[in-house]
């Protein structure tokens, strides 16, 4: 039951942010796709 | 015994005040310049009498630069003189409008009223949040070292107001500028200030758009060009003792184990010290003069997540008459969406901008002496790629500035070509020979939310003890402001580690 809830959520967290995104401006939808490229590089840049 | 305690690769404004505070502070502090002269990105050229700024046009949030010299216990004043600028910026629109922003706020405000009265009252609110941002916030962690969570933490608690401003620092520019401001040309207007970081309103970090206030605390020009900032700074350096070398390239830093050693110059020439402060680009740095082969691997990926910034070709002109301009700058501009559309589609496409807007610094206006008598200097600063789709820019340079002069008339209504005595195209293949920038990118690294502070490259170094890094690569990026901060960081960074 837990699990399904979590999943449920999870899903529903996924479909906001989904939702939040589309219905964002092309201004703001451009910085976090810009953003969002670099999450990966994070973890290097901080070290360095 | 080492020959020196510490070696400084570049007399840009980094480079140049953290030896002058090591210096101070008692180190035998040697400035290796690859030019024959101080500044980098912040200097002037002699070109048939006319003296041209190459890169930094103003000063704003000069502040930083007193900060400075208090801690070498000087007056500013006794080595720079700084002129004051007003009006801060001259505009002229598409349609041939001309008009100005005085740095007296409610001038402004009367100039805005002119177009939105709803946004002349938002003026009033933009003023009111700007002068706390800058005053209380950002213009606090200046000179202060950002680039551990500790860091973070610490600048916070000390500058409470941050941590109200995160919003700003998380939305983009224009969305910040657009919660500001309703008017299309106010907006425009305002959004030059975006590519003062290298990026176009739409992938700017949201705190920059203060900037368009913090101009209205003062901005300055120094007498006899902007390299009179580089030039005072080397004055105090050299007057506690320092020694600056020009003309001599460095070509390694030299390690051994998890320490520097000291540099090797171009000539082979070999001197030792314990500490190197490098105000070169980061990239340059950790990838070729230390080497590939002599840092941890993830170094070497970390260095290659950082794209360098956009680079900004610069056209410099010679004029026997004085410029129908409404002031030191003028920013030409359509509107704030071909301001994005540049960057989007033109500079990563590789084509170079063919419209939008042009920043034109007019020197001689501020100093009559950077020019013969009754002659006008003019430099005009657009943003482009290194790398074209079609040519390179040896082989345009002529074009570009035909294209450019006929954008200037087309767009802007501005038609200098019958009194242009002097004209000298600065590509980016330029800037990267003379200044010895990757791509000719003067703003360093690009300088986004997640590549500046903490994600931008340590001031002290984590790969090697000894090592420091100033300059636009590090801290907040390029900018006179910034530059000089990241410098009075690195002082008191050795100051702690080796004093």
């Amino acid at each position: 039951m837990k699990k399904k809830i979590r999943a449920a959520l999870g899903l529903a967290l996924i479909a906001g942010a989904a939702a939040a995104y589309f219905s964002a401006s092309e201004s703001t939808r451009r910085y976090i796709k810009h953003l969002g490229r670099q999450v990966p590089y994070l973890p290097y840049r901080y070290l360095i | 015994m080492y020959d020196y305690d510490a070696i400084v690769i570049g007399a840009g404004l980094g480079g140049l005040s953290s030896a002058a505070i090591l210096q101070k502070n008692g180190f035998r502090t040697l400035v290796c310049e690859n030019t024959g002269q101080v500044g980098g990105c912040c200097s002037s050229m002699d070109v048939q009498g006319y003296r041209f700024d190459i890169g930094a046009s103003i000063v704003e949030m000069s502040f930083v630069i007193d900060e400075l010299f208090a801690k070498l216990g000087k007056r500013t004043s006794d080595y720079i003189d700084f002129m004051p600028i007003d009006p801060i910026y001259g505009f002229v629109t598409e349609d041939g409008e001309k008009f100005s922003y005085p740095v007296d706020v409610n001038g402004t405000r009367e100039v805005i009223a002119r177009f939105s009265e709803e946004d002349a009252r938002n003026w009033d609110r933009f003023v009111k949040v700007g002068s706390e941002a800058i005053n209380k916030a950002f213009g606090q962690v200046m000179a202060k070292p950002m680039y551990t969570l500790k860091d973070m933490m610490k600048v916070a608690m000390t500058s409470p107001a941050l941590v109200k401003y995160l919003p700003y620092m998380i939305k983009n520019f224009e969305m910040v500028l657009t919660s500001f401001f309703k008017d299309e040309k106010v907006r425009s207007s305002m959004s030059l200030q975006s590519y003062f970081l290298g990026l176009p309103p739409a992938l700017c970090p949201g705190y920059v758009v203060f900037l368009a206030y913090s101009e209205h605390e003062g901005i300055f020009y120094p007498r006899g060009g902007m390299i009179g900032i580089p030039q005072g700074i080397a004055r105090a350096f050299e007057d506690f003792g320092g020694e600056i070398r020009f003309n001599t390239r460095v070509r390694k830093v030299l390690t051994e184990g998890k320490r520097v050693t000291g540099v090797e110059l171009a000539d082979g020439t070999k001197l030792t010290s314990r500490i190197v402060v490098s105000d070169i680009n980061a990239r340059t740095l950790y990838l070729d003069l230390i080497g590939r082969e002599n840092i941890p691997s993830w170094a070497a990926k970390a260095m290659e997540t950082f794209p360098v910034s956009i680079p900004a070709p610069m056209i410099m002109l010679g004029l026997d008459t004085e410029p129908d301009l409404p002031g030191h700058h003028t920013f030409c501009y359509t509107n704030l969406k071909e301001m994005n559309r540049i960057w989007f589609e033109d500079y990563l496409n590789g084509r170079i901008p063919s419209g939008g807007f042009m920043l034109i610094s007019w020197p001689s206006h501020a100093d009559p002496s950077m020019a013969p008598e009754g002659h006008h200097c003019l430099n005009l600063v657009t943003f482009a790629p290194y790398k074209l789709a079609e040519g390179d820019w040896d082989s345009i340079k002529e074009r570009y500035l035909e294209d450019t002069l006929d954008m200037m008339e087309r767009y802007f209504h501005l038609n200098l070509r019958d009194h242009i005595t002097v004209a000298r195209v600065n590509t980016p293949y330029d800037l990267e020979r003379q200044l010895l920038h990757p791509c000719g990118a003067v703003y360093g690294l690009q300088n986004d939310f997640f590549s500046t502070a903490m994600f931008r490259p340590r001031m002290r170094s984590r790969v090697f003890q000894g090592l420091y890094l100033a300059g636009a690569s590090v801290h907040l990026g390029g900018g006179v402001p910034t530059t000089v901060g990241s410098g009075v960081c690195v002082g008191g960074l050795v100051e702690e580690d080796f004093g």
